[in-house]
């Protein structure tokens, strides 16, 4: 069993799978807690780096995406 | 069901995931973080989902045009190389699993879907793969490329792809291989056995 934390995105919770620093922009990886084809990506704000905001456009979600593949020692499995 | 349903349906699979994922990940509302928030998960179940999120993004990428007209093109070949080797080969690699055992499992409960971006995976590492491509009806991983139109030199280089397929680790690759398939023959040996085929 691991620990993975959990996000609540319009009233549905979902596991951080990844996540990736970028340019000081942390993106996190969702998958559905009760539906793992419920997938997204989100950002955390410039302003507050607690809050986790939709990406902005679809050039975003590609770089996001491309981060995906990113090592990540912290939560790569 | 023939080949052009087949590509067809996959065709219609890879947009529906590509336009879901961009539309999801572009809508809703802010939400606060809370890294005490935890919840217990299986190894299992997190590397199914690893996998599955794994694929959707690979999807939605373009898995390597979207690599390659994205970044690669901006990067020195030294670079481009060390990219793919590190930072995609082997983080989907480890994704899906990196020992024989774990591969093996995933190719048994996979879907078709899921099992030829596998093998697409594999396939950058290997190109022995292009040796299991052949059971597949790709039949090879240049049907596999050009099923996905990456044998389009505007999109695509043969030095790209080149690059893609040089690998340090053939052999280990092939010895997997060889594996897999003294299974299948023992496995094929052991159905007509059941089956009252064998003399």
């Amino acid at each position: 069993m691991r620990d993975v934390e959990v996000m609540t995105v319009d009233q549905k919770d979902y596991i951080i799978m990844k996540e990736v620093m970028e340019n000081g922009t942390s993106f996190v990886f969702l998958s559905g807690v009760d539906n793992p084809d419920d997938v997204m990506i989100r950002k955390s704000s410039p302003q507050d780096p607690y809050l986790y905001i939709p990406l902005e456009s679809e050039e975003e979600v590609h770089l996001a995406t491309l981060l995906f593949f990113k090592q990540n020692e912290k939560n790569d499995a | 069901m023939g080949e052009d349903e087949k590509q067809e349906l996959l065709d219609k699979e890879l947009v529906e995931i590509e336009a879901k994922l961009a539309a999801r990940s572009m809508s809703g509302s802010p939400s606060r973080r809370n890294p005490n928030r935890k919840m217990k998960m299986t190894y299992r179940d997190y590397r199914k989902r690893l996998i599955a999120f794994g694929v959707s993004i690979s999807v939605a990428t373009g898995l390597l045009i979207g690599l390659y007209n994205s970044h690669i093109r901006k990067m020195s070949d030294e670079n481009a190389l060390k990219m793919i080797r590190n930072d995609f080969k082997e983080s989907v690699m480890a994704n899906i699993g990196d020992s024989p055992e774990e591969r093996a499992d995933y190719l048994r409960s996979a879907g078709e879907f899921n099992r030829n971006l596998y093998l697409m995976y594999d396939a950058i590492g290997s190109k022995a793969t292009n040796d299991v491509l052949e059971h597949t009806y790709y039949g090879s991983l240049d049907e596999y490329l050009k099923a996905h139109h990456w044998d389009n030199p505007n999109e695509w280089s043969s030095d790209m792809l080149t690059i893609l397929l040089v690998q340090s680790d053939i052999n280990q690759k092939q010895s997997e291989l060889n594996q897999m398939t003294e299974e299948h023959q023992t496995d094929m040996k052991a159905d007509a056995t059941t089956y009252g085929g064998a003399k």
